[in-house]
């Protein structure tokens, strides 16, 4: 193919695990949420897996490059790979509340963050 | 908030490596977008990653065997008062002309865009088509 190396063929990609890469993301913070913006191109719900363990936030994308029926890969600048990183939240943050939706390969995650305690005075006694 | 400090320092390394890819004699520098191209005898498919693009910024054009991908890829927008903490994904416009093995019916080019990755399916022109020679014995 002119002007374009050939990487290497389908049959030999079969072989190779699989690698996984940070998906690269934006992270916007306005009053009341955090949101969290990745590139997960071919990761659809069913592929997308979003955990929270204490404040440790994991998400992990399993791609699936399609491949088109019956083709031969004959050129390649994209492997299959799968997403995955972490994020430590702050402790402003409701993990409970986390809502998280895909479109066109972008994952958003809305992230509400708890109203901050109200600072009180403490009032010392002379005994 | 606070992301993960080891995910950033790899993330770093991953970007020092490709600066180090990109010297002459090096793999040549990788465009925007990424593509694969598949082949069967009659057309070939071209897949490119290119999320969050969405199909009305996307523009497909081709030209005996020369394919060009031109769009944009839309800025997350900010409101006043709202704080960035992280901006990686790329944004603004792209241009990728890619040089295609022969020439292509451009009638029956076909493009979808999922999850976003890009599949174009590129017929091959019926008369560049490989043909059969018989030869004559005389």
């Amino acid at each position: 193919m002119a002007n374009l190396e050939k990487i290497r063929s389908e049959r030999s990609t079969a072989h190779i695990s699989r690698s996984v890469i940070h998906p690269d993301t934006d992270i916007i913070e306005t009053d009341n949420v955090v949101l969290l913006l990745a590139d997960v191109p071919g990761i659809d719900e069913k592929s997308l897996e979003i955990t929270v363990d204490k404040n440790l936030l994991t998400i992990y994308g399993k791609n699936e490059l399609g491949k088109p029926e019956g083709m031969e890969l004959c050129y390649a600048e994209c492997e299959p790979r799968d997403f995955q990183r972490m994020f430590t939240l702050g402790y402003n943050v409701d993990t409970n509340k986390i809502e998280a939706v895909v479109k066109n390969g972008v994952l958003r995650l809305t992230i509400p963050k708890t109203t901050p305690a109200q600072t009180r005075k403490i009032t010392v006694r002379a005994e | 908030m606070m992301w993960d400090f080891w995910s950033e320092m790899d993330k770093l390394h991953d970007r020092v490596n490709r600066v180090f890819h990109n010297l002459p004699g090096m793999p040549a520098r990788r465009e925007y977008p990424a593509v694969n191209i598949w082949r069967s005898e009659d057309r070939l498919v071209l897949t490119a990653e290119m999320p969050g693009v969405e199909a009305q910024d996307l523009d497909i054009s081709v030209e005996d065997n020369l394919l060009t991908l031109t769009g944009v890829r839309k800025t997350t927008e900010m409101k006043e008062g709202e704080t960035l903490h992280l901006r990686e994904r790329l944004q603004g416009e792209f241009k990728r002309h890619i040089e295609l093995p022969y020439r292509i019916d451009k009638d029956n080019v076909e493009a979808k865009l999922i999850n976003g990755i890009l599949q174009v399916n590129l017929p091959r022109s019926a008369e560049e088509k490989p043909r059969k020679i018989t030869v004559n014995v005389q």
